[in-house]
């Protein structure tokens, strides 16, 4: 079984604060939200290296909701949650694509780009950038399997 | 759940199921009348020197006042269906289901807020779960004077409305907060948190103003105080109301609320929090159903939802909130 890479929350999930006349206003990413974990693996059946996130409400009564292919090109396609929009799984072609950490942030910021500028998913993008930085920060260690 | 008004009464447990039942049985009644009445307007009354039918008096009656019988025993069977409604009284299994959920709040609000002493008012930090509706008629406090939705609103518009809340105390009132499409316009704290992510208002050093020592002023009374401002002639007192504007108008721009709504808070004597910490909640579908706020009138406030001991208990508290069905009823 492939191993997760445990992710902090204190380090990704940056609140914005500000101090309007006097008061504290800060606001962040609600807990479900953030990623508590992190993998990556080479998929045979498909063909693809696989990033997978998992969130901290997956394994509940309610379960992981279905992910939908909501960004593809050539060689990157992200899944994210129907209804929350979360980022699940991302699959990369690694035969065409020469797979290291800095093409892998400039890919992932291309289609977070992208993907944010659908009216469905523009409120997410806090979330998918948080995703990049995850991946970004734990890169080698997820090329590594 | 059913609003019980005549059980926060003293009336008897005996004597509101003796009303509750004697009101089934005139509704029944009514309903009873109501066809007799339909079927003595088909009853054709025989001329006079032809034998009468049976009971003609009551038959010639009803076709006299046919529009004032009917419309008096549709509101007859309005009444006595509002009355059941306001004495119904929540069966064993919600009473056991609502205490329930109030122990898994309260389990949730000791994690949120360590260290609170044990004679600390239960209603100084509290957790409240709001629902979000679609539909909800019942606006309090009024939004406006005209209407309770306020102007360009209706029931419609898209509600935050408390549901559930910690604690025995502070449960009578439901207050709403508007939550529409137009979500820049969503009110309040809650409101915030509906439309993006977890929003928190007030935090060490910088926290909400006390509104603990502000007293409501009426129309007249501001007026004057107004004018003595402007005449550059002030009193102690419109001094004082000219500092209390400007702190409520602070604290109404920070809770992203109107300084109406504010002052309608303090004309109630209402506690305002100092420090607000709201979630949103997520139903089995992963939509979002309402939020989570957590509020403190004192120095303790909520814990960083960063932090594992809030991630742990905020998804045991969704989990458990699904598990008894809270999630379920999502009014839409």
């Amino acid at each position: 079984m492939h191993e997760w890479i445990k992710l902090d929350p204190f380090e990704f999930n940056r609140q914005e604060r500000r101090i309007i006349h006097g008061v504290a206003i800060t606001v962040g990413l609600a807990p479900f939200d953030v990623p508590e974990r992190v993998r990556g693996f080479y998929d045979d059946e498909i063909g693809r290296f696989v990033i997978e996130f998992s969130y901290q409400n997956d394994e509940g009564q309610s379960g992981r909701e279905a992910p939908l292919a909501s960004w593809q090109s050539e060689n990157l396609t992200l899944y994210v949650g129907e209804h929350t929009g979360c980022i699940y799984e991302i699959h990369l072609n690694v035969d065409n694509l020469q797979v290291d950490a800095v093409r892998l942030n400039l890919q992932l910021k291309k289609a977070i780009d992208e993907l944010s500028t659908n009216d469905r998913f523009a409120a997410r993008r806090r979330h998918y950038e948080l995703a990049n930085e995850a991946i970004s920060r734990h890169a080698t260690e997820l090329l590594a399997h | 759940m059913a609003t019980n008004l005549i059980c926060k009464t003293r009336m008897p447990k005996g004597l509101i199921e003796f009303v509750s039942w004697l009101a089934w049985i005139g509704e029944w009644l009514c309903i009873g009348a109501l066809s007799a009445v339909c079927f003595a307007l088909d009853v054709t009354i025989p001329d006079s020197g032809k034998p009468k039918i049976f009971l003609q008096p009551v038959v010639e009656f009803v076709h006299e006042w046919p529009t004032l019988i009917g419309i008096s025993l549709g509101l007859a069977i309005v009444v006595v269906r509002c009355g059941r409604w306001l004495g119904k009284r929540p069966s064993p299994q919600e009473v056991t289901l609502n205490r329930l959920v109030t122990e898994t709040l309260d389990r949730f609000r000791d994690t949120c807020f360590p260290g609170i002493p044990a004679n600390e008012p239960k209603d100084h930090n509290r957790v409240t779960v709001f629902r979000h509706e679609k539909c909800w008629w019942i606006v309090w406090p009024f939004r406006g004077t005209l209407t309770p939705w306020g102007f360009g609103r209706h029931p419609w518009s898209g509600w935050l409305v408390m549901h559930r809340r910690s604690g025995h105390v502070t449960r009578g009132r439901r207050t709403t907060f508007l939550a529409p499409d137009d979500a820049q316009n969503a009110e309040g704290v809650v409101g915030q948190a509906w439309r993006r992510q977890a929003h928190r208002v007030g935090s060490g050093q910088s926290k909400l103003p006390v509104l603990a020592a502000v007293k409501h002023v009426g129309a007249h009374r501001a007026l004057w105080y107004r004018t003595l401002n402007i005449c550059k002639k002030p009193t102690a007192k419109a001094t004082q109301f000219c500092i209390d504007l400007e702190t409520v108008r602070n604290y109404a721009e920070a809770t992203h609320c109107s300084t109406k709504f504010v002052w309608q808070r303090i004309k109630q004597k209402t506690p305002l929090p100092t420090s607000l910490l709201a979630v949103p909640l997520r139903d089995k579908n992963k939509d979002f159903w309402g939020v989570a706020v957590m509020d403190s009138c004192n120095q303790y406030e909520c814990i960083d939802t960063d932090s594992r001991e809030f991630r742990t208990a905020f998804n045991k508290l969704e989990q458990q909130l699904h598990s008894f069905g809270v999630m379920d009823d999502a009014g839409r």
